[in-house]
């Protein structure tokens, strides 16, 4: 209650847990003791900076940063703490930096710690979090959401989290409680996955064509593990797709545009039973007479123009001098990059000529550029409202509790003190259909069903006599569920560790459990696998109900799979999720999330690869149908 | 280097946006946090020039440093600096920041956000310089050298930030003389409002809503004749194998269907109505192999097409509506019909003429004749709008049928786009011309009509003309224009005075102050903003502060001693009073009348939510319990100001940054609105409110 400004003299009627007037929780119980508090920040991108600059104008003086991401051009449209010549520098280091200068740190005492890493690192575990009074998200991608919520969670610290996508952008506050969520609470959208036979046999969209450039051609050629397994490998495909020692790059890139383009469509079209049920068949590409053409032009450099659309010569030129590009980048590629010129050209090429294969219609590299990359549309002019509101809700949630009893403990005091402080869910949006600029909403409560913190099952649905104990760990609890290092019990039974402080012979034990079935392990339908992720704080039970694999709908469930019932109904981004190992505040691609329709309940995202790819098709004339996939 | 920087945002408003933004030119008045923080954004967008105007006599204050992030401590060692120990280094480094021009500051730093972006600063007091236009004397020959190259027509947008009311109608009144739009901002305390004026309205084609209706053609009177031979092609669904069955697309389901259902059954039905649906689905049903066909599912889902009839939006039959009065014969003769009754259907006040709706620009005047040639249009075709293709739904189906059917839709929006170029070039146009005989008893009309046709004729050549045909056309159903109040007849509104042309607005504010309106908090507190106009127009001082004269810091007093505390306590208590008496000078009736009228219609259509129960109470109570009601009500009304009021005081006028951030980010939103001409820019008075976390649009 150590308000010291003279303006709450006019207002000393309140009573405990009534609501401060908002004014006055907002401003007059802003004091050093508010201003000292410690706050991390999660991304410096396009939120970030823009908040930095807020909580620094406002007067916080400890600031911690996390941004694992370095600087690129495209982020200087509305990162504006970055210049041009801070590209390929990090951002938590350079956004401090600017800050200080700018805010004069000698003038103010301002505080700023600048850490460049991936939040999901063990040095930002739990005893991190507890050392701060309320954590801000400007984030992009829902994984390390999820996980800085799980840890804020544990340490129970206030969480604001935020997103902005175009003109719209939402900020919410975050906090375990019964009339509080977390920001698991709410089902987040399911992006679509597609089926891989799809991808590689008979695709039928522009979005199929990408995504088997980006997710399958890519990797196997370039990325980091392309010596593992890939779905590409049939019989004779593997060789097509081995580099031959002392092969030039560009030798293998058109051995590999005769193969996909030419030989394996030949291949498919004499499986007849294929296509007898189809209209359409596929056309094969003359590789020689489309690479010939080339040579005339070898001095072209450069990719043209973002917005026009190549020749099938250009396209099959191009797509033969980026693999070059890209193969003398060696080690340096780990996966697709959208800011990687190359390998956008790389894919651009590959879905052109696969549409010409498949009669699709294509697009352009900048259109193609967007649907491979997630990209969302990011303007700084919504990335400083948000930020606005931001500190407003962590202004009000700092300032409220100095006005809690603190000898209360318990998770009615997070209820109280959301209550307290007023908080809202606010939305952005633009006027367009006569809506608010603004929508606050009251804070959702708590969904009882939450896994993350209502202590709520989660219910896999899956064949017990086909699905691996590994396929659990990997696809449903690290992929679907989020876990970090998840630990399987079954009963007493320990049936999955991991960590660095294992030894040889029990990842040896471990793996060999992994291999067996759940049905081999004793487990029945109904069933139950006790999961605990302890650098997450997290703990749930998991139950398993048989199905048998053939009854999976395959589009709906491609993995043959399905996680239901009680869970929240977490996104199958994983299917496809860019940043797979850790781009944990690329605050790049998108600082940015779900988006809600008529301010009730949140309807579609934009943070997820798939729909947001589905999304790019739907709104301009689909080049092809969907077919039903008959198997 | 450019289209990389720009390419999220490009994502969103596309090369052509870009290509606008990258040619604007914005002057900002004010060099405080909020107009900082509008211009930054804009810098950051790409435009082409920012040129910031405040007064050469403002120096960078502690205040600024600490709300403004354009402003820094200044580190560049002056002259007179030599030799200085390190000991006094900070308040050296102050002393010297305070001899900076605050304009001049901004505008540094402002220069480093992107340096493809030309940042002026315009060094002159913003209010003297309004003052020096309205005059128009600015050849005169004592203004200064410097400010003559300074012409208010050289931007496209302005900007103008923390100006009180009456110098804001003002720059008001020169804006629209020009036909500039202008963008009025004020930030005070935790309160912040935006407005758009100057030019009265806004044209716009790329509207880009969220949820595009479509219409597909598929009823009996929209079908073309190209989609009919199409399904004609799918009538013997009985011979095809069931992959092909199952893969007939829906619209053609539909058309296929309905012709069947038709001649079985037509003739007992009332066309449309909710049975004749439900048969047709049952038709439909019954039409099936398995119950699983997607087809169908998706055909069912979507029954109500066949009879949808054709529909000009609101937003478009608004645009036909207010079709400035050169266009007005134009259409009627084109259809052969001479009516002219437009005078006699419209008041004058609702028939403008191009130039009076700040038509000067040139795609303005293309959206005027488009307009024209779009309510001929529909006119010819039944009311239909032209064909948008890019309407056309995934749908189950093969792709030869799909592939198949955009084509038909494709060539259909062609075969539209070209008629409605028609139209522009061999009606509107050469009517716009002929005005000059039918029409001679209204000269100024021909002679604007001569000059809109001048567009045609000069300022756009052939392929510009397509162009922006195939855009209208593609967003025939989303076009708007939208219309700004003027700040002065947004005052007169506010003080409640007798005009029988702002009764409806009137009505609407009434409603937002309601007791159970849920945006009265921005309501009241706009009311309050006004009213410490007039406070310190009157006292010559800020509420809440006492004036420089008066010996009393502001400053130490509200940091300092307890007799510095309950001194200032004192005069934010009796300016508090004061502020709330002018509020309720004006708005007393409103205040009261909004007690009964809270579920008046108006009130529908601003106010979203529905009335509550307590509405309702004073509604259905008579008598006694009304009066009782109304005077709980009058009280809780009261201390709702006082605490809004208290506020105002306390904020003495600040810029708080968190506000400013956010305020300076609608303005700079919607300047790229305006100058992109995409999305809708807002037409009321933006306002947001952050500690209550609430915002409004007023009328």
């Amino acid at each position: 209650m150590a308000s010291t400004t003279t303006t709450t003299t006019n207002n000393n009627n309140e009573t405990p847990d009534a609501p401060l007037a908002p004014e006055q929780l907002l401003f007059s119980s802003t004091d050093s003791e508010t201003l000292s508090k410690n706050i991390l920040m999660v991304g410096a991108g396009g939120i970030g900076c823009e908040l930095i600059k807020t909580l620094a104008l406002t007067g916080f003086r400890n600031i911690s940063i996390i941004d694992l991401d370095t600087i690129d051009i495209s982020n200087l449209n509305r990162q504006f703490l970055f210049r041009k010549k801070h590209v390929g520098m990090s951002k938590s280091q350079v956004a401090k930096e600017s800050v200080e200068k700018f805010a004069g740190s000698k003038q103010t005492g301002i505080n700023i710690e600048a850490y460049t890493g991936n939040i999901k690192e063990e040095r930002f575990g739990l005893d991190f979090f507890k050392k701060f009074d309320i954590v801000l998200n400007g984030l992009d991608n829902l994984e390390a959401r999820r996980h800085v919520n799980r840890l804020c969670l544990s340490a129970n610290v206030p969480l604001v989290e935020s997103g902005t996508t175009g003109y719209k952008g939402q900020v919410t506050v975050h906090l375990r409680g019964k009339y509080c969520s977390c920001f698991e609470c709410a089902p987040k959208p399911v992006p679509k996955s597609f089926p891989i036979c799809t991808l590689r046999d008979t695709p039928s969209t522009f979005v199929h064509t990408i995504v088997f450039a980006t997710d399958l051609l890519f990797p196997r050629l370039f990325g980091a593990n392309k010596e593992d397994p890939s779905d590409l490998d049939e019989e004779e495909a593997r060789d097509a797709f081995t580099r031959k020692e002392n092969e030039a790059g560009t030798a293998f890139a058109k051995r590999v545009f005769a193969y996909v383009f030419e030989k394996k469509i030949k291949d498919l079209l004499e499986r007849e039973d294929m296509w007898a049920n189809r209209d359409k068949k596929p056309e094969a590409l003359d590789s020689e007479t489309l690479l010939k053409t080339k040579e005339e032009r070898t001095a072209t450099t450069g990719y043209g123009d973002a917005h026009k659309k190549w020749t099938m010569e250009e396209a099959s030129e191009i797509f033969v001098r980026s693999a070059g590009k890209l193969f003398e980048k060696g080690d340096r590629i780990s996966e697709f990059d959208k800011d990687d010129d190359d390998a956008v050209a790389f894919v651009t090429a590959t879905a052109q000529l696969r549409c010409a294969n498949y009669g699709i219609e294509y697009m352009s590299r900048f259109d193609a550029k967007g649907v491979a990359g997630n990209i969302v549309h990011a303007v700084a002019t919504t990335n400083a409202i948000i930020s606005g509101l931001i500190v407003i809700e962590a202004l009000k949630i700092l300032n409220a509790q100095k006005h809690l009893d603190e000898k209360e403990e318990g998770e009615g005091k997070n209820d109280r003190l959301i209550k307290l402080a007023n908080s809202r869910y606010t939305f952005v949006g633009n006027f367009n259909a006569g809506r608010q600029l603004l929508q606050p909403l009251a804070p959702d409560e708590q969904n009882p069903k939450c896994v993350v913190c209502a202590n709520a099952r989660a219910e896999l649905c899956c064949d017990i006599s086909k699905t691996t104990l590994a396929d659990v760990i990997s696809k449903v609890l690290k992929k679907k569920l989020n876990t970090n290092e998840p630990t399987v019990l079954k009963g007493d039974d320990m049936l999955h560790e991991e960590g660095e402080d294992l030894d040889d012979d029990e990842v040896e034990n471990y793996a060999i459990i992994g291999k067996r079935t759940l049905q081999d392990l004793g487990l029945e339908s109904g069933g139950i696998l006790c999961v605990d992720d302890n650098s997450q704080e997290l703990k749930f039970d998991l139950v398993v109900v048989h199905q048998n694999l053939e009854e999976f709908d395959e589009d709906a469930f491609p993995e043959g799979f399905e996680l239901r019932g009680e869970t929240p109904k977490v996104a199958e981004g994983a299917e496809k999720e860019k940043d797979e190992d850790g781009a944990a505040t690329d605050g790049e691609a998108s600082d940015e999330i779900e988006i809600v329709e008529e301010g009730v309940e949140i309807t579609k995202a934009v943070e997820s690869p798939r729909l947001g790819k589905t999304k790019a098709i739907a709104s301009s004339p689909s080049p092809a149908s969907k077919k039903r996939k008959t198997k | 280097m450019s289209s990389t920087r720009y390419d999220r945002q490009m994502r969103l408003w596309g090369e052509n946006g870009q290509k606008l933004l990258s040619s604007a030119k914005i002057l900002v008045l004010d060099a405080g946090a909020t107009s900082a923080e509008a211009a930054k954004n804009l810098i950051l967008g790409g435009i082409s020039q920012l040129t910031m105007c405040d007064s050469p006599k403002r120096m960078v204050e502690e205040r600024d440093l600490g709300n403004n992030f354009m402003t820094s401590l200044s580190f560049e060692k002056g002259d007179e600096d030599e030799g200085d120990d390190d000991a006094n280094d900070d308040a050296l480094v102050l002393e010297r920041t305070k001899r900076i021009k605050r304009g001049d500051m901004v505008c540094k730093h402002l220069k480093l956000l992107n340096r493809n972006v030309e940042v002026n600063f315009w060094e002159e007091d913003p209010r003297e310089m309004i003052e020096r236009f309205r005059r128009g004397e600015e050849d005169k020959e004592e203004d200064k050298e410097e400010l003559r190259h300074h012409r208010l027509q050289d931007f496209d947008v302005i900007l103008a930030s923390q100006l009180d009311e009456p110098t804001m109608i003002k720059l008001d009144d020169i804006c629209q003389k020009l036909g500039k739009k202008l963008l009025t901002l004020r930030s005070n305390g935790c309160f912040g409002t935006v407005k758009i004026s100057g030019a009265k309205t806004h044209c716009v084609v790329e509207a880009k809503p969220e949820n595009r209706k479509m219409d597909l053609r598929l009823s009996e009177s929209g079908v073309f004749t190209e989609l009919e031979e199409f399904a004609e092609k799918f009538e013997d669904l009985e011979a095809m194998d069931e992959q092909r069955f199952a893969h007939v697309p829906w619209a053609v389901l539909l058309l296929v269907a309905k012709k069947r259902f038709d001649e079985k059954q037509r003739q007992t039905l009332e066309d449309g109505d909710y049975e004749a649906q439900k048969q047709f689905k049952e038709f439909l049903k019954s039409m099936r192999r398995t119950k699983t066909e997607l087809n169908f599912e998706e055909a069912l889902e979507n029954v109500r097409m066949a009879w949808q009839k054709p529909d000009v939006p609101e937003n478009v039959s608004e645009c036909f509506e207010k079709l400035p009065r050169e266009f007005r014969s134009v259409t009627e003769e084109g259809d052969g019909v001479v009516m002219m009754d437009t005078e006699t259907t419209l008041s004058s006040s609702d028939v403008v003429s191009i130039t009076d709706v700040g038509a000067s620009d040139v795609s303005t005047k293309l959206f005027w004749i488009f307009v024209a040639a779009l309510e001929e249009f529909t006119k010819r075709n039944k009311k239909f709008l032209p064909l948008d293709a890019g309407a056309l739904p995934d749908m189950t189906s093969t792709t030869d049928a799909f592939v198949g059917l955009q084509r038909v839709y494709l060539e259909k929006a062609q075969k539209d786009q070209r008629e409605m170029l028609r139209i522009v070039k061999e009606t509107i146009v050469p009517n716009l011309k002929t005005t000059t005989r039918s029409n001679d008893n209204n000269s100024t009309s021909v002679r604007h009509g001569s000059k809109i046709v001048d567009v045609i004729e000069k300022d756009v050549d052939e392929k510009q003309l397509e162009e922006f045909c195939i855009k209208f056309c593609k967003n025939a159903r989303d076009i708007r224009f939208v219309s700004f109040t003027s700040l002065a007849d947004e005052r007169d509104i506010w003080r409640w005075e007798n005009k029988p042309e702002h009764e409806g607005k009137k009505a609407q504010v009434a409603s937002f102050l309601a007791v159970d309106s849920p945006q009265r908090v921005c309501a009241y507190s706009y009311a309050l903003l006004r009213a410490s106009d007039a406070f310190e127009a009157k006292l010559c001082r800020k509420a809440g502060t006492y004036a420089p004269e008066e010996g009393v810091d502001n400053v130490v007093a509200s940091s300092g001693t307890e007799k510095g505390k309950s001194m200032l306590f004192h005069r934010m208590t009796s300016d508090c009073a004061e502020l709330r008496a002018l509020v309720t000078k004006n708005l007393e009736a409103a205040m009261f009348q909004s007690f009964s009228t809270s579920t008046s219609p108006t009130k529908m259509d601003v106010v979203e939510k529905p009335p509550s129960d307590d509405a309702d109470a004073v509604n259905d109570d008579g008598g006694n319990g009304s009066n009782n009601i109304k005077a709980a009500k009058a009280e809780e009304a009261g201390k709702f100001l006082e605490r809004l009021a208290w506020e105002v005081v306390r904020s003495q006028g600040g810029e708080i940054h968190a506000v400013a951030s956010v305020v300076g980010g609608v303005a700079s939103q919607e300047a790229i609105k305006l100058i992109t001409g995409q999305f809708v820019p807002s037409h009321g008075r933006v306002c947001v409110h952050l500690a209550d976390g609430s915002s409004a649009v007023l009328p």
